[in-house]
């Protein structure tokens, strides 16, 4: 700081330039990884729009010369994707509220209370986020083939069978602690002084101040349920439960050469992703530095 | 003592085995709230890990055929010769695209990270494929690199490279996979290496830059040792993600070309639902688990030491 005035002043000018200057070796890799992240979901989309005439083209296009929505209206229709898109629409919606629900009040049990066994069990919990999905599918398969009191095939083919396994998952609970812990206790303390139970502080005091937190939890678990593939094969054989993922899977084997119905499909696959993302935006960072606390500890 | 107790126990309605009472009737409230999503863990987490252990001491066919046969799944494991070269396939997938992917992640989240604008906004565009399914992100990459069409042999012909078999030879087909796995992890790793380096403290940067160190010298030995927790959590979990790759391999390539892409997961797939061998299939995923918990404690490891 002391060092500034002494030396040389440049002009005004002349100093945004050398900065301009300096930075256009950056911006331009900026922009090459841009391409590079980007243009893959400009071509499945400019695919997705093209007739079939123009997918044989030659020279290839990126863009469709005459757009058409009518892959769209095949891949959503004919190809039953609006089926699918309900399926993944309906486990992501209850996964998402069955883990805010349950995964915000362990985590406040986890974070504020004391009982015996707690932290063995907190150390239970973080086992589970250890534990690859791919070893349990086998042990699940068999286990909601054969749920007690239920028909033959048991819960396989069941929005209870694809949605229970990630009820609550681990992650969940995980976050809503480490949010609590940075959390300042004095408020739920002062309400247990005025007298409310637990349950009253948990539902008036941690919820409304939690907000941050939960719409972490909701947003995650609705990407990573829609997105989920292994566990959604594996518990739907029937394409009346095929989620977005097990339904457009299928249909690159099926419908090997037409590409803009499968970019049509990859579209509606991908796109409400994008917009969950980008309306969430705000969130992100947040959650990223909850992150980072927990493996610090 | 003991006569006054046992009326008041009465009265509850319920009486309490003594060290029940003693432990867990003061802390109900706090049972209330975690014990349901300790259930769903309990339940569809920890018991499917010890019936997983069970089943594969089996011969276990869907049809109800099953028949205890010890270790026999185990044995055979370890003379699977497809099994090991999986394990290897998915080995080579999970380093390559680790590596790559990690680095082109921190040398990205060094450039968001610096003040200049615009790169937030870069920042946020860049997260698209990870949040962009895997499954859709797969058929848009099987139509780009498809052999006759695809738009990256399109441009290759420009450049008079000539059309290269990117899915149809074991070896390139394997080499685009962990490409795209890295193009995928790069995104996913980006703002999680972004928030550590703008983590590390202004204080020490400056006080290296005063001490004359170049900005490299500052990466090096300021940056770097500051995100070291963030980077071995980011490569533990990109082994385990990369053992998990089956929707990649189900769109781009099935496990082919002659089982050059055959990736563990994809294996144990084939021999529980293809060929109905769940038992043999639980002990494959054992040993995967096995080896992956080795992986990830070498890791925590050599973290601490």
């Amino acid at each position: 700081m002391a060092a500034a005035p002494s030396r040389p002043r440049l002009g005004l000018g002349v100093r945004r330039r050398r900065l301009v200057m300096a930075a256009v070796p950056t911006y331009a890799v900026a922009i090459a990884f841009l391409v590079v992240f980007v243009f893959p979901f400009v071509y499945m989309f400019g695919t997705a729009l093209k007739p079939n005439a123009e997918i044989y083209t030659f020279p290839p296009r990126v863009l469709p010369q005459h757009a058409v929505w009518t892959d769209f209206l095949a891949a959503w229709n004919d190809a039953h994707f609006s089926r699918y898109f309900f399926n993944s629409s309906v486990v992501a919606g209850v996964s998402a509220i069955t883990n805010v629900i349950f995964g915000s009040m362990a985590g406040y049990g986890f974070a504020r209370l004391r009982f015996p066994g707690r932290d063995l069990l907190f150390l239970l919990v973080l086992v589970t986020l250890m534990i690859p999905n791919a070893v349990l599918i086998v042990p699940l398969f068999l286990m909601m083939k054969d749920v007690p009191l239920t028909d033959p095939g048991g819960w396989l083919n069941t929005y209870q069978g694809i949605i229970l396994p990630t009820a609550v998952t681990g992650f969940s609970i995980f976050l809503m602690r480490q949010f609590l812990a940075g959390l300042p206790r004095n408020l739920d303390e002062q309400a247990k002084i005025d007298g409310c139970n637990l349950f009253q502080i948990y539902l008036h005091v941690i919820l409304p101040l939690s907000r941050p937190a939960l719409a972490i939890i909701a947003v995650f678990t609705i990407l990573t349920r829609w997105n989920d593939y292994t566990w959604p094969l594996v518990a739907a054989n029937s394409p009346d439960l095929y989620t977005v993922q097990i339904g457009l899977a299928g249909f690159v084997h099926t419908h090997v050469a037409a590409w803009n119905l499968l970019m049509a499909g990859a579209v509606i696959a991908a796109v409400p992703m994008v917009l969950v993302y980008a309306v969430a935006q705000p969130y992100f960072a947040q959650s990223l530095s909850a992150l980072g606390t927990g493996i610090k500890e | 003592m003991r006569t006054r107790a046992a009326p008041r126990r009465l009265a509850s309605g319920w009486a309490w085995p003594g060290i029940a009472r003693a432990h867990v009737q003061p802390h109900l409230e706090a049972y209330a709230f975690v014990g349901p999503a300790l259930l769903v863990l309990a339940i569809f987490v920890l018991l499917p890990m010890v019936y997983a252990l069970w089943v594969s001491l089996f011969d276990y066919g869907i049809g109800g055929s099953n028949e205890f046969t010890g270790l026999a799944n185990y044995l055979q494991a370890l003379r699977d010769q497809l099994f090991w070269k999986s394990m290897g396939v998915t080995s080579i997938y999970a380093v390559g695209s680790a590596t790559l992917g990690l680095a082109w992640a921190l040398g990205l989240a060094v450039m968001v990270t610096r003040r200049l604008p615009f790169m937030g906004w870069f920042r946020v565009v860049y997260f698209v494929p990870s949040v962009g399914s895997i499954v859709a992100v797969a058929t848009v990459w099987l139509w780009l690199l498809d052999y006759n069409l695809g738009l990256v042999n399109y441009w290759l012909s420009l450049l008079h490279v000539g059309r290269l078999p990117f899915l149809q030879d074991p070896r390139w087909a394997l080499g685009s996979l962990i490409f795209i796995g890295a193009w995928i992890g790069s995104s996913y790793n980006l703002p999680i290496f972004a928030a550590g380096i703008e983590s590390v403290s202004r204080e020490q940067l400056e006080a290296a830059e005063l001490d004359g160190a170049g900005a490299w010298q500052r990466f090096r030995h300021v940056t770097l040792p500051a995100i070291a927790p963030i980077s071995r959590y980011a490569v533990i979990m990109a082994i385990i993600g990369s053992f998990q790759v089956l929707g990649l391999i189900d769109v781009l390539t099935s496990g082919g070309p002659e089982n050059g892409t055959l990736v563990t997961i994809k294996y144990i797939w084939q021999q529980g639902w293809d060929f109905l061998h769940l038992g043999y299939a639980s002990a494959l995923s054992l040993f995967m688990l096995v080896f992956l918990l080795v992986v990830t404690w070498q890791q925590l490891r050599a973290g601490r030491g």
